[in-house]
């Protein structure tokens, strides 16, 4: 057991881990954090991707002891202060059926915009390219990812 | 004409908890002792077993249970519908995922140990893996009473004559490959026992009844035993329809045995191999028809490969059965439908149950007739479909909708401006070939006459105090959309604003057996069962109204939350009438039930009333074939649906986008690499499904919407014809652009160029 730290949503957190743990089983299972899902277990899904010091990673491929002293970011954290504007564009548009996907998507699609926050479609079908959707055909994702870039805010806000 | 819904434009009721991922699915279900479960499985697809020995991984701290046929303590006889299968291998294996033993464990690290440390000894045998030659003499036998297992027909007009009358022959045997569903979440269960000696499952699944069954005759308890929960489910499309009974039956032994709530959840690659698949199948077909293109008669043998067990794949093949002909109404007909044991997947429902795969052929052959007498696609099948001047489909029923497909063919001629398109086939740009096909399909909304029985749906609609609903329904939500449909129907039904309903997550202890949800019959079945609770529910609240508003009861209407009597146009609010119920202790609650009309049907000859109404459905492709790599590139899909009265529109697009994406995967790149029954790809990292750079640049949509008297509202089912003939298209365009026949799917890049290359 090892002692280490992350910023996980803005908040300090203190925790031992194994050497090997794997970050989405501790975020899962130690820290509360449900909204990670697993689709696979080897990196082929991107339903477990999280924000690892702003990059979105799949959390299934990494060691927790990897990440001491980084900044984690999830869906909880995104949208703690109300829904993103991504997200009421996700709800408004219909993008998600069964919702297993939507966490990963989430991560993938926040990272675009904070980043380019002016993206063409091939960009976005880009950046969700790692994020399996056997639902949706991916059009209404994509669709609220190009309105919430085309509504744009003032404040610069997601 | 702009289509809409009857909805009010309300998000869908998960749809804010599903963008948050506030969702709780069933893995992130926790309980304080859980226990965590492995299956031991056989590795290998045909053999006997010679040895368990569970002594050393008994021994792996943390191990609460391991169970073995021998130790079970169960009803070990677990099929579907026929007892071919055991929940844990007695002396035979005849699937790799046949399970051997089952594991609890105070951690999933445990559990793996102690699999590990099983000592286990299976001699392989000869097994049975070619569907052609399952049935020769001298083939191993997968069960004892042979590899046939059951037979279904059509037999409909003089036969012998249309072969005398034919001018023109169209014969091929065509091989059509299965499908992993591919849900994102995969197979899962919590059993917890519960302090009065029942049970409560938590299980991702679309048939929480079908476990309640299934749970309760493996432990030989009555069924008022076993509660079952549905949890929030990561997708299904048929693979969670009768599959999550096994990891619920696994659960629930070891959770008898120890004591304690048991979590099972199946890892993906595991997933993958042993849970149930779209069937492949070899079909063979032949057309016999005129030189002007006209179908005197068809004739199909249909092989299924159902892998080691039963399960649902009769009922499956009874579709294929059925649907075998197409949406033509034919003279004469000669089907032949036969369910093959194999040590393959185990085969199983997935959207579509067989129509998509003997759609791909009946829409090839048509196709392969129409170049055949120089006739356009879309011409012959203008011809030979169903119309109101030919209006009886192969069960020998005249359909009252037959005009509907002739409607859609129109729509699918404009939308996809077939005409300009198709002139220009086989154009070439560098090694690009273009190409433009198109499917069509006839879809049986609801259970075949077979499974009639099950054809029924339960709600439970209260009205509480302060006049909100809470709705609880059978038929349960797993993606598609059936929260939003169910709510927006109960709205309308009353006339009160959808905000004011709650739809209560499925509980078999909340509503009688409503059957399974599939065969698109959620809306219908469900929906209709919401209708008939609320008229129970109305005919009170009118009578409490009336009162307030001093008129006759059955003179007041609920419109947009006001009780209205026509006649003195006086109001009253719905809360108003609702504290009144309330007052007067009126039952607020009703049971809602939907049962189909009981249908005749022949199953020697496939002839009667195979469904209780029909829908259309067609996609045409557009796409370009690379001739030097086989790859396929879609570039626009056209789908026309003949969806009745909509219910949500968004609601419909959404399963009409992703159908077609899913059966673009099917079509093109989902393929199972098997070797003596293992599935070598297991996993996503070599099954691949579409990903969002496998997206059409155009995706076009149209409905027709003629109510249909049977359907909630005039509402039909969309889940399955959204999929079904998009295999269909890509073959037919493939081949257009080749001018190749082509008599497989699916089209990976290999098969593309085996195809070219091959000699003519
Ligand atoms: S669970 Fe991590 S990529 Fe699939
Ligand atoms: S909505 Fe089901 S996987 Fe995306």
């Amino acid at each position: 057991m090892k002692k280490i730290t992350y910023k996980l949503n803005g908040e300090i957190r203190h925790l031992h881990v194994e050497p090997n743990d794997v970050l989405l089983d501790v975020l899962r299972d130690k820290l509360g954090i449900k909204s990670p899902k697993c689709g696979c277990d080897r990196g082929d899904c991107g339903a477990c991707a999280v924000l690892l010091n702003g990059q979105s990673v799949r959390s299934c491929l990494i060691l927790a002891i990897e990440c001491d002293g980084m900044e984690i970011e999830t869906v909880e954290g995104i949208g703690s202060n109300g829904l993103t504007r991504l997200q009421e564009k996700f709800i408004e548009l219909n993008s998600f059926q069964c919702g297993y996907c939507a966490p990963g998507v989430t991560i993938s699609a926040t990272e675009l915009l904070r980043k380019n926050p002016n993206p063409t479609m091939d960009e976005v079908k880009e950046a969700i390219a790692g994020n399996l959707c056997r639902c949706t055909g991916y059009t209404p994702i994509i669709d609220a990812v190009l309105k919430t870039a085309k509504e744009g805010d003032e404040h610069g806000k997601l | 004409m702009k289509n809409k819904g009857l909805d009010s434009g309300l998000p869908r009721p998960d749809a804010v908890a599903k963008a948050c991922g506030k969702s709780v699915y069933l893995p992130d279900l926790k309980f304080p002792g859980m226990l965590h479960a492995v299956v031991v499985s056989s590795p290998v697809a045909s053999g006997v077993i010679k040895k368990i020995d569970i002594s050393e991984a008994l021994k792996v701290s943390g191990v609460k249970a391991i169970l073995t046929a021998e130790n079970a303590g169960i009803n070990n006889k677990i099929g579907m519908i026929y007892d071919d299968q055991s929940l844990l291998a007695e002396d035979k294996v005849r699937m790799v995922g046949d399970r051997l033993a089952l594991i609890a464990a105070t951690s999933l690290e445990a559990a793996m140990e102690a699999r590990d440390r099983m000592v286990i000894e299976i001699d392989e045998m000869p097994g049975v893996y070619d569907i052609r030659t399952a049935l020769n003499d001298g083939s191993p036998k997968v069960h004892e009473s042979g590899n046939l297992f059951k037979e279904f027909f059509v037999k409909r007009g003089d036969f012998e004559d249309a072969v005398v009358k034919a001018d023109v022959v169209i014969e091929d045997d065509y091989t059509i490959g299965g499908q992993e569903h591919a849900y994102l979440e995969t197979q899962g269960t919590v059993a917890f026992p519960v302090h009065d000696g029942s049970y409560r499952i938590y299980s991702s699944t679309q048939c929480p009844f079908y476990v309640r069954f299934r749970v309760a005759r493996m432990l030989g308890i009555p069924h008022n035993m076993i509660r079952v929960i549905q949890t929030v489910t990561g997708g299904a499309f048929g693979g969670k329809e009768d599959y999550p009974d096994e990891p619920a039956m696994c659960a629930a032994a070891l959770c008898k045995a120890t004591g304690k709530p048991v979590r099972l959840v199946l890892p993906r690659v595991y997933d993958m191999q042993c849970s149930t698949k779209r069937h492949s199948m070899a079909i063979k077909h032949k057309l016999y028809a005129t030189k002007g293109g006209k179908i005197l008669g068809v004739k199909a043998e249909i092989l299924v490969d159902a892998g080691a067990y039963a399960g649902l794949s009769t009922i499956v093949a009874e579709r294929a059965n059925t649907s075998a002909v197409g949406p033509y109404s034919i003279g004469a007909v000669d089907v032949h439908t036969k369910v093959i044991y194999t040590n393959n997947l185990f085969g199983g429902p997935y959207r579509g149950f067989g129509a998509p795969q003997v759609g791909a052929v009946h829409e090839s052959q048509i196709d392969r007739l129409a170049m055949t007498v120089g006739i356009d696609p879309i011409k012959i099948r203008e011809m030979n479909g169903l119309s109101r001047e030919n209006p009886v489909f192969s069960s020998g029923e005249v359909l009252p909708q037959a005009h509907i497909y002739q409607d859609m063919l129109k729509l699918m001629k404009e939308k996809s401006n077939w005409d300009d398109h198709y002139n220009a086939k086989g154009k070439v740009d560098g090694y690009w070939r273009e190409g433009i096909g198109l499917g069509t399909t006839i879809y049986g909304v609801n259970l075949h006459w077979g499974g009639s029985r099950l054809d029924r749906g339960a709600s439970l609609v209260s009205i509480l105090n302060d006049g909100s609903v809470s709705l609880a329904v059978g038929v349960t939500e797993m993606g598609q959309g059936n929260l939003a449909a169910m709510r927006t129907i109960c709205a309308n039904a009353f006339g009160i604003s959808e905000e004011l309903i709650r739809i209560e997550e499925v509980d078999t202890a909340l509503v009688p057996d409503s059957g399974p949800t599939v065969a698109s019959r959620s809306v219908m079945s469900g929906g209709n069962a919401v209708i008939d609770g609320v008229k129970q529910l109305n005919e009170r609240l009118c009578s409490v109204a009336a009162k307030i508003l001093k008129v006759e009861s059955d003179t007041v209407i609920c419109r947009n939350g006001q009780f209205i009597s026509p006649k003195t146009e006086e109001t009253t609010p719905w809360k108003k009438v609702v504290e009144m119920l309330y007052l007067k202790k009126i039952n607020p609650s009703a049971i809602g039930w939907y049962r189909s009309e009981d249908r005749i049907y022949d199953p020697e000859t496939g002839q009667g009333r195979a469904y209780a109404f029909y829908s259309f459905g067609g996609h045409v492709v557009r796409l370009r074939v690379d001739t030097q790599t086989g790859a396929i590139d879609v570039l626009e899909t056209t789908a026309v649906h003949d969806v009745g009265q909509i219910i949500n529109l968004v609601g419909i697009e959404g399963q009409v986008q992703g159908g077609t994406v899913q059966g673009l995967g099917w079509a093109i790149m989902e393929d199972f690499r098997m070797h003596k029954g293992k599935m070598l790809n297991a996993g996503f990292t070599d099954y691949s499904i579409p990903s969002s750079m496998d997206v059409p640049a155009v995706m076009n949509m149209a409905f027709i919407e003629e109510p249909e008297p049977q359907g909630p509202f005039g509402a039909k089912g969309i889940g399955e014809p959204s999929f079904i003939s998009v295999g269909a298209a890509v073959l037919n365009a493939v081949s257009n652009a080749l001018g190749r026949d082509i008599s497989v799917l699916p089209l990976t890049p290999e098969k593309v160029i085996e195809i070219i290359t091959e000699k003519h």
